[in-house]
């Protein structure tokens, strides 16, 4: 045998030992085999379970729409018994049940139970909004209380783009000192 | 001399390179491995291993509630010779299931950062079923992480695979199982972990400071109305509600507006719109449409005769119509009214103002299977005042949170958050949130994941006493016992106009907090002081560390009084609105991108095996590249600061190649119904663009 041939031999030998190598490897790989819920469903029973009958199951949600669909109805539909696959169809997965945690239980907090309907109204102040209504449009807003260091307001308002402003109440913040109904017009 | 030999004829030649490609097609055709290859980190995994206690080595008997239940070790088994049953006669309350063991020799070790999949070979004779993961936190010890999947029936052995999202911080360990809350029977056998972290691709960014920072761009056009109120549609416009818009002089000429925004094209189309909309409350309904909710019925008087007035009518919009229709009135007026959606698509009100400016105390109640609201009787009163705009965020088991964020007011009751039960109609104190008082136009989200149900509030200011809006953050985590808030970071400082910087404790109220599909939130706009002083600042949060990452490029419009940011579809944030005091209204319109949009290319989702998914469900997709993660994301309804419904769901994944199945949630109250975005996010972590799925 030539020394070309004793290479090519040697050579495929390393291949294929790779190769039985590999696939056994990969054979042992428990990441490889994996069952999507939708091959899953290949071999589920029916999920509507016969009322009383084996699998009945009253916490369960309502079945997903079409479960158990057409030509299934009155049919027996006990579980399977293990391992059994039944040859069908894939069907619909059930629906379960909501699954809720008992979460935040707070225990020892007093609850606060229903008031009675009230008889009177709960007053909200009309400056709920924090605006001054004494001075200029609805649309503006001069504040019933001026930012902490403001000490001339009529600079601040300059400052923030109010224009003068039409006194159309008390003058309760002391903008129109000369009371000529116009605030911040000096 | 006789030529010699040359070393290769060409006949050898030939014989090699035949060998050469044999050998090459031979490596070719062999199963790829997968990324995920790697040792099964369960002691015992075959339950063949038994303890002193007649139960498997490293396994124990978990569970709670008062239902009847048998533990034991069955011989039907996957392989080998054993497997585990559990079976509930008289479900109810509380679940079975059998769970690692909680310590250090049996709990698996993880790292964080790292994800892994979880698999078991089980039967089932009941959908009831889920598996659970608890971790161990190196602070906080053994606690609850998250639930992962559902379990179809199974009456062959089956095997279920599911990813778990990436290990948070400070865990060392993690234990999980398969749990049973439904009468039947549950048989489960060889567990597997193997870690499937997926390595991260070395890209880099070439967008400068984008890379980091984001980009903002404002518009090269105008809002056709002012956007004091945005709903993201489930065909991905965006419906900006104005009514009046704050604007006395439009009430008087009943001058009402509505647009509908294609961030597409970048245009408006009107919406007549049937009354004064402005301040009213919306959310989106199960079937994609809005609900609407009162709205002004008066601007205060100038006499200071009374305040605002809220509206009795209630509207659905109709994105397929772009119109909007009346529905029954609700049952009080309401300026100013929260609007959350239930687990069953109904939808409560609470708060705001009636029709005669004092403080709507009703319940009010829509009930979508009869697309009405409830007659007063017809719904569970408290009659409590919640204020205007109180933020009700849904909790896992129905409740509400009242989260303590609002729109005006001062003086808020008790300890400023609570958990209100309508079905039972109490309502119970929460402690820990700092300066209640300082909550007005603060903003409260509910953290990503929802599985993980912790809420964050950040900010606020008093429109009353007018303090600088403060930088305080407070966090609740609601899986908690007796959850209470404790401090957050606080907000980073940003500068006010003439950038001058922020100091001390100056924060911001107005501010928006937008969920992102790479499951961090983004904190934007907000103002110092009422209807004044814009903060030019935007952050940052993760929940994952809890930490800001300041000095996010900043929205150059300003963005206080009613203003709005929200997420578009395609992965950026859409902000709109200004309302300073001295009356005028800011229309331009400014879009963020954020880092991730500039750290390569994105994901796509090929396939969607269906628009319409079942809670409990797993849904197929395709992808065209490994993706890290998956979530569906509500779209926004917000006004105010204020969108209690914003939600990130996360969505484990059992994956095979590029086709992933989507694991649905069973709980409603986790991802209410209706229309969700879908996003994926690469390896890169770079978010899809959404597709659109309707829950339920």
């Amino acid at each position: 045998m030539s020394r070309t041939r004793l290479a090519a031999l040697a050579l495929a030998a390393v291949a294929l030992t790779a190769g039985v190598g590999w696939v056994s490897l990969t054979g042992n790989d428990p990441g490889t085999i994996r069952t999507t819920s939708v091959a899953a469903e290949g071999g589920l029973p029916d999920i509507a379970p016969t009322p009383g009958g084996p699998g009945t199951d009253p916490g369960a949600g309502p079945a997903a729409p079409g479960a158990g669909g057409p030509g299934s109805t009155g049919q027996t539909r006990e579980l399977a018994a293990a391992g059994q696959q039944a040859a069908r169809a894939p069907a619909r997965r059930a629906t379960p049940a909501p699954f809720v945690q008992p979460f935040a239980g707070q225990p020892g907090v007093t609850r606060q139970k229903p008031k009675r309907k009230p008889t009177a109204p709960v007053k909200v102040a009309p400056t709920v909004d924090g605006c001054d209504r004494s001075y200029g449009t609805i649309a503006q807003c001069v504040p019933v209380r001026f930012p902490p260091g403001v000490t001339d307001k009529c600079a601040w308002l300059r400052d923030h783009g109010f224009p003068a402003l039409k006194v159309t109440g008390p003058d309760r913040q002391g903008l129109d000192p000369d009371r000529n109904g116009s605030a911040c017009d000096e | 001399m006789t030529p010699s030999r040359p070393l290769l004829s060409r006949r050898n030649r030939l014989h090699i390179a035949r060998l050469l490609v044999l050998t090459l097609a031979l490596f070719l055709v062999l199963p790829e491995r997968p990324a995920s290859a790697g040792a099964n980190l369960i002691a015992n995994p075959g339950l063949e291993s038994i303890a002193g206690d007649g139960f498997p080595v490293c396994w124990e008997k978990s569970g709670w509630g008062a239902n009847g239940h048998t533990f034991e070790v069955s011989a039907d088994a996957h392989s080998g010779a054993r497997s585990m049953s559990v079976t509930l006669t008289t479900a109810g309350q509380g679940d079975r299931k059998a769970m690692m063991l909680e310590d250090t020799s049996c709990a698996p070790n993880v790292t964080p950062g790292h994800q892994y999949d979880l698999s078991a070979w089980y039967k089932s004779s009941t959908p009831n079923t889920v598996m659970t993961v608890f971790r161990h936190d190196v602070a906080q010890g053994w606690v609850y992480w998250t639930d992962l999947a559902s379990l179809p029936v199974a009456t062959g052995w089956t095997q279920q695979t599911v990813r778990t999202p990436q290990v948070p911080a400070n865990t060392d360990q993690i234990v999980w199982g398969i749990t049973i809350y439904g009468n039947g029977t549950l048989k489960t056998d060889d567990y597997t972990m193997v870690d499937a972290t997926q390595p991260t691709p070395d890209d880099s960014c070439s967008a400068g400071d984008k890379c980091v920072k984001g980009d903002w761009q404002v518009m090269p056009f105008d809002s056709a109305v002012r956007g004091i109120h945005a709903v993201v549609l489930r065909n991905g416009d965006v419906l900006l509600i104005a009514g009046s818009g704050n604007d006395p002089d439009a009430f008087a000429a009943k001058t009402f507006k509505t647009a509908i925004y294609k961030p597409g094209t970048g245009r408006f189309t009107a919406v007549p719109t049937p009354e004064d909309l402005f301040c009213a409350g919306h959310v989106q309904l199960k079937d994609g449409r809005v609900l609407v909710m009162g709205g002004n019925k008066d601007y205060p008087a100038a006499d200071g005769g009374h305040g605002y007035k809220g509206l009795k009518n209630s509207y659905i919009f109709d994105p397929a119509t772009s119109a909007y229709q009346r529905v029954n009135d609700m049952t009080a007026g309401s300026w100013y009214p929260s609007a959350t959606v239930m687990g069953n698509g109904d939808v409560i009100s609470l708060g705001g103002l009636g029709e005669d400016s004092h403080g709507t105390v009703a319940t009010q109640y829509f009930s979508d299977a009869q697309q009405r609201w409830l007659g007063l009787n017809e719904a569970n009163q408290t009659w409590n005042f919640w204020g205007l705009y109180p933020s009700m965020v849904l909790m896992q088991d129905g409740r509400l949170f009242y989260s303590g964020s609002h729109v005006f007011g001062n003086g808020t009751p008790g300890s400023g958050s609570s958990i209100y039960d309508y079905q039972a109609g109490t309502i119970a104190p929460v402690p820990g949130l700092r300066k209640k008082d300082e909550r007005d136009q603060s903003m409260s989200v509910l953290l990503p994941p929802a599985q993980d149900q912790k809420v964050l509030t950040l900010g606020g200011g008093n429109i009353e006493t007018n303090p600088d809006a403060h930088r305080l953050t407070d966090i609740i985590d609601l899986k908690q016992p007796s959850p209470a808030y404790t401090a957050g970071p606080p907000i980073p400082h940003g500068k006010l106009t003439g950038g001058v910087a922020q100091t001390g404790d100056q924060g911001k109220m107005y501010v928006s907090a937008v969920l992102l599909p790479d499951g961090k939130v983004f904190e934007t706009g907000g103002a110092l002081h009422n209807r004044a002083d814009p903060v030019f600042e935007a952050s940052m949060y993760d929940p994952a560390t809890n930490q800001f990452t300041p000095g996010m490029a900043t929205d150059p419009v300003p963005r206080g009084y009613h203003s709005s940011a929200f997420l578009l579809p395609d992965g950026r944030v859409m902000a709109v609105g200004d309302n300073p005091g001295n009356g005028t209204f800011d229309m331009r319109v400014s879009v963020y991108s954020p880092p991730y949009l500039f750290q390569g290319a994105r994901p796509q989702i090929t396939g969607l095996s269906s628009a319409n998914w079942a809670y409990g469900s797993a849904n197929t997709i395709t992808v065209d590249k490994p993706v890290l993660k998956a979530e569906l994301i509500r779209p926004a309804a917000v006004t105010h600061s204020s969108d209690p419904n914003q939600r990130f769901v996360d969505l484990p994944m059992t994956v095979n190649g590029n086709s992933i199945d989507l694991n649905l949630t069973s709980n409603p109250n986790l991802a209410p119904p209706g229309w969700y975005m879908l996003f994926v996010v690469g390896t890169n972590g770079v978010p899809s663009v959404a597709k659109w799925v309707k829950i339920g």
